[in-house]
């Protein structure tokens, strides 16, 4: 036994004797800086437009890059014009929110397809994209029920939609709207700039519906505080579905370390992100206690 | 003329050329087996010096060799064996078993005429692009944690890359490792490493020989594209009971062998267990994580032409946590340690077990030999964990059932045909998923489905010679495979040729036309032991390969070494890899994230092994490209394979000083891997604008070449006396002496000052040691 236990102890000590080794450096190819377009038809039919820089993976992570740095990569003075029914537009940059710019013209429903040019004085990247304008869809019944269960708070969100005959793509999001219920529907930026959290997320196709009217019941990941509920429903291009589902495939720590890597797909021609056109429908539903 | 009928009228017509000459002609027939354990010898050369007509033992040892009345000189001769020679006049039908006797040193730096005849049978045979190792030549080998590894030595061979540092994983010829058919006593083995597959699950102890073929496949092998491993275990010996085992850095060996009844019934039982978990808990850490193997095997002697063989092998790898967490929530003081919170519980288990009942049958005239085999392999695993509420266990299986019949005809010296059926019942449990408490919310329970194909072969191969010169390998194999709502089918034909034009040169060529109905979803990015076996279905076809092989064969004599230069072409099809940004983990309906594709791979590859004297090894070198060709992939544009590597050289050297001493070394230089680096990354709102993400950018697909890798591992063998029964010896060797890393990544690392991209390495110098022991 004893001469086991010496053994043991020779392992082990031998085991303490592995190195490790050092890193090899290695030079790689750094992205080339591109523009990236982020858009969104807000309340009232006016297209804003987000303009950005790609930058160079050595710059940092999420947790590293510095406010500094995001005010070089936010393109301030590009000139920005949309194209639909044969007239060019210019829109205008928002003031307080550097690389946003809006239009002054409303999108009615006689616009169906936008043509976006975008051109950076400073670096002469210019970039171009075409998008479709989607009819908005609104769900016919929103609920968000709370109910305790074995002193287990469950809330309940429960939606329903008409799906239209053609194939449609949707995204779904609701949030606790805190204290700005009433800025929602007039400037949906007064979540962006507050970074509320979201309570649900999914994206939708409709080739996986059985029948036209699309019903669901599920249960909240993270709990609605306040009284009342935001509901963000969208129809969705194709392109910009496939974006937002490459997205969620690959976000988070266990997705990003255990999927293919994946080149987010784009519409911007010399650019990147996604130039869409989606006109949310905006719904404001007060929590139901049972 | 179709190849099946050329193949049956060229046997019949080599079965009558020696009856036409109206001479008597009988058959002498035998077992060859090692004198000192009863293992039966492979590839033995039996040849008559008068007739200078011969053949070799197949792969139970049995030889055959019909020859006309006469007197014969009869040879045996088997490397590193002392040759044994027989004269008589042979006028009737004769038995003889010939046991050969290791030579008493084979430290002799003389290479005798007995082992002359093995260079040249390297260079006359008609198989090319394969290599055969014996356990005993692989002990010798520096091994990874002092742990024989016999999956580690093939990667030491040309046109066998290995794939992350440390692993298991072996990419033949551009292929892919799902693409490898390794066969433990005719059993496929799905799993072929432990840990993540740093370690093999084959225990060299319990391993009596092993055969690697990377093209030019003999038709009685198919279902997979790339190579074959045919691991044969040894047997216990009918005549007297041995012992050995050893103690090494992480695990510990102990074999039985002996006769249950003296010359008829014999036993070998192996077995394996690591204690990483045992010798952290002596320091005060915990890592309750072990993996083990049981090798056991039972022969048994029938009668003079009958034999029947029963081996099994179990391995698992098992993790079992267990940890008191306290509940911070509580105010309340725990009185006894069970108060004290919840408990967590995560472990998982996951492992081979195989199973093969074979019988070998010789017919009246001992001209034919048949193998019948019943085999039964599994690979499943479990993960599971609970927490306060909530549990999850995660299950997935593939299991076979089935049926082998080969029959080895003899019927003259030029001839050699070999035929059967295959019949394979495969069954797949993937996913199944149980989930309880609030996790059930995230993942929900899944039952994960029964799928079950069956698959059918026949096949016949002839090796024939036509003349001194010239050696012809043909044959086919006819492969299906039944899956619901589908039959596939494909006929396989496979040639060699053989040419020399000296007595040790000669000229190779092969063509194959392979078939795969079972693959490997796995990642790209990631290895994970839960990886899954999947077979063809309705929407993913089967892989198909062609290949080509062209070769020059030289031995030396004198020197005791062979050459071979060969060069390859191989084109793949229907190959699968998963979509951009698939989600692997759990995904019930991942055959939508499956993509089909195809694949070319090209190179040369030198060899230069020395078998025979004081100082054995072998250089290998290889000269490879290999690239995929996905639609949906990359843009639709060709890129890299992932474990392409241009370059891939291993030196190994083995030197015997004296009985008592050898030292040995393994030097491998080669090409980085390919990898899809992040390069880039951009800012996006989220879908309802309420934060921004940051998506990254990559480069496009495996464009980024790792670092060359090199190494150099060590071991020093001291023997006790080996002319005392009880005998043993002391492993001390060194992985990665001069401590290089292998990079097996690209990483964003911050120095303290900038970002920047390094490349780490698994492991450095580790030492190692470890005492084997044998009576």
């Amino acid at each position: 036994m004893k001469k086991i236990k010496f053994y043991f102890y020779l392992i082990a000590a031998l085991s303490s004797f592995g190195c490790q080794t050092e890193e090899i450096f290695i030079e790689a190819e750094p992205a080339t800086s591109k523009l990236v377009i982020a858009s969104q038809i807000i309340p009232g039919d006016f297209m804003f437009v987000a303009v950005t820089h790609s930058f160079s993976a050595l710059v940092g992570n999420e947790d590293s890059i510095s406010t500094d740095f995001l005010g070089q990569i936010l393109v301030e003075d590009a000139e920005v014009s949309l194209t639909f029914n044969g007239q060019t537009v210019s829109l205008e940059p928002i003031e307080d929110i550097a690389g946003v710019y809006i239009s002054a013209v409303q999108l009615d429903s006689t616009v169906k397809e936008i043509q976006l040019e975008v051109f950076d004085p400073k670096t002469a990247d210019r970039v171009s994209a075409v998008t479709n304008i989607l009819p908005r869809i609104t769900p016919d019944s929103v609920r968000l029920t709370e109910e305790v269960i074995s002193g287990d708070t469950i809330q309940t969100l429960y939606f329903s939609f008409i799906d239209p005959p053609e194939d449609n793509w949707y995204v779904v999001n609701a949030f606790d709207p805190g204290g700005f219920v009433d800025d929602i529907s007039s400037n949906p930026f007064s979540l962006f700039q507050n970074n509320i959290g979201i309570a649900y997320d999914r994206l939708l196709t409709d080739q996986t519906f059985d029948k036209a009217r699309f019903e669901r019941s599920v249960k909240l990941e993270s709990r609605i505080q306040s009284d009342t509920i935001a509901l963000f429903f969208s129809n969705i291009s194709e392109g910009y579905f496939r974006f937002l589902d490459a997205r969620q495939r690959t976000g988070g720590i266990i997705s990003s370390a255990t999927s293919e890597p994946i080149n987010h797909p784009t519409n911007v021609q010399g650019g990147l992100g996604y130039f869409n056109a989606h006109n949310p429908s905006i719904l404001l539903v007060g929590k139901e206690r049972i | 003329m179709s190849l099946p009928r050329a193949l049956i009228i060229t046997t019949i017509l080599g079965h009558f050329c020696l009856k036409a000459t109206g001479q008597d002609l009988y058959t002498i027939s035998g077992y060859i087996t090692d004198k000192s354990n009863g293992e039966v010898l492979i590839g033995t050369a039996v040849y008559d010096l008068k007739s200078e007509k011969g053949t070799i033992s197949n792969a139970y040892g049995f030889f055959s060799l019909t020859l006309p009345a006469d007197s014969v000189s009869l040879r045996v001769s088997y490397i590193s064996y002392e040759r044994q020679q027989l004269e008589f006049v042979h006028n009737g039908p004769l038995e003889i078993n010939f046991a050969l006797e290791e030579k008493a040193s084979s430290l002799q730096n003389i290479v005798i005429s007995a082992d002359r005849w093995v260079i040249e049978e390297e260079v006359q045979n008609t198989q090319m692009s394969s290599f055969q190792f014996r356990s005993r030549e692989i002990e010798k080998i520096p091994a990874f944690g002092g742990e024989v590894d016999l999956i580690k030595v093939a990667q030491l061979m040309p046109g066998v890359s290995k794939g992350g540092e440390g692993t298991t994983g072996m990419f033949v010829r551009g292929g892919t490792d799902d693409q490898n058919l390794v066969l433990l006593d005719e059993a496929t083995v799905y799993n072929t490493g432990h840990l993540f597959g740093f370690f093999s699950v084959f225990n060299n102890d319990a391993i009596r020989d092993i055969n690697i073929i990377k093209g030019g496949f003999p038709a009685h092998y198919g279902g997979r594209l790339s190579s074959v491993m045919d691991v044969r275990m040894k047997e216990g010996d009918l005549e007297k009971w041995h012992a050995a085992g050893g103690i090494g850095l992480l695990s510990s060996r102990l074999t039985v062998d002996g006769p249950i009844i003296k010359d008829k019934l014999s036993v070998m039982v192996s077995s394996r267990r690591t204690y990483i978990d045992k010798i952290l808990k002596l320091t005060g850490s915990s890592l309750p994580y072990y993996f083990y193997d049981l090798n056991a095997k039972l022969t048994y002697k029938i009668s003079r032409k009958d034999r029947l063989f029963l081996s099994s092998y179990i391995g698992n790898d098992v993790l079992r946590f267990r940890e008191k967490v306290e509940d911070e929530s509580s105010d309340d003081i725990a009185e006894d340690i069970d108060d004290i919170g919840d408990e967590l519980k995560f472990g998982f288990k996951l492992g081979n077990f195989t199973t093969t009942l074979r019988w070998n049958h010789i017919y009246r005239r001992d001209k034919l030999f048949s193998n019948v085999t019943l085999f039964h392999t599994q690979f499943k695993y479990n993960i599971g964990g609970t927490f306060i509420d909530n549990s999850i266990l995660i299950r997935s299986s593939i299991r076979d059932l089935g049926l082998k019949a080969t029959w080895d005809y003899f019927p003259n010296p030029e001839n050699n045909i070999k035929a059967g059926v295959n019949v394979t019942g495969h069954f797949f449990r993937p996913n199944v998923i149980n989930t309880s408490g609030e996790i059930s919310d995230a993942l929900s329970s899944q039952k994960g489905g029964l799928l079950s194909n069956q698959d059918i072969a026949l096949y016949a191969n002839n090796d024939r010679k036509i003349n001194k010169q010239l050696s012809l390998n043909y044959g086919f194999r006819v492969s299906s495979s039944n899956v619901p709502g589908n039959f596939y089918a494909a006929f396989e034909p496979r040639f060699g040729l053989k040419y020399s034009f000296r007595r040790l040169s000669s000229i190779k060529f092969n063509y194959t036309f392979m078939k795969q109905y079972i693959h490997r979803v796995s990642s790209s990015s990631i290895a994970l032991p839960t990886d899954l076996w999947y077979p063809v279905t309705d929407q993913v076809k089967p892989q198909g390969s062609h290949q080509v092989a062209l070769g020059f064969f030289q031995g030396f004599e004198s020197l005791g070494l062979n050459i071979s230069l060969e060069g390859f072409f191989k084109t793949m099809n229907k190959l699968i890899e998963y979509r951009e940004g698939a989600r692997l983990l759990l995904n019930e309906n991942f055959e939508e994230e499956l993509l089909n594709g195809s694949g070319k791979a090209y190179g040369a590859e030198v060899l230069i092994r020395k078998r025979l004297g004081k100082f054995t090894g072998w250089l290998g070198y290889s000269l490879a490209n290999a690239d995929r060709t996905f639609e949906d992939l990359n843009n639709g544009l060709t890129y890299y394979a992932k474990y392409d590597r241009r370059h891939d050289l291993s030196l190994v050297m083995i030197f015997d000083i004296n009985p008592r001493f050898s030292f040995s070394s393994v030097w491998v230089l080669s090409s980085g891997s390919r990898f899809t680096a992040q390069n880039g990354q951009y800012l996006m709102p989220n879908s309802s604008f309420t934060g921004v993400e940051l998506i990254p950018v990559y480069t496009s697909r495996n464009s980024v070449e790792l670092s060359p890798t090199h190494r150099l591992d060590i071991n020093f063998i001291l023997k006790s006396k080996q002319d005392k029964k009880f005998k043993s010896e002391w492993h001390f060797g060194a992985y990665n002496f001069y401590n290089r890393a292998s990079p097996y990544q690209v990483r964003v690392e911050f120095d303290g000052l900038n970002y920047r991209y390094v490349q780490p390495g698994l492991f450095g110098f580790i030492p190692s040691v470890a005492w084997n022991f044998k009576f």
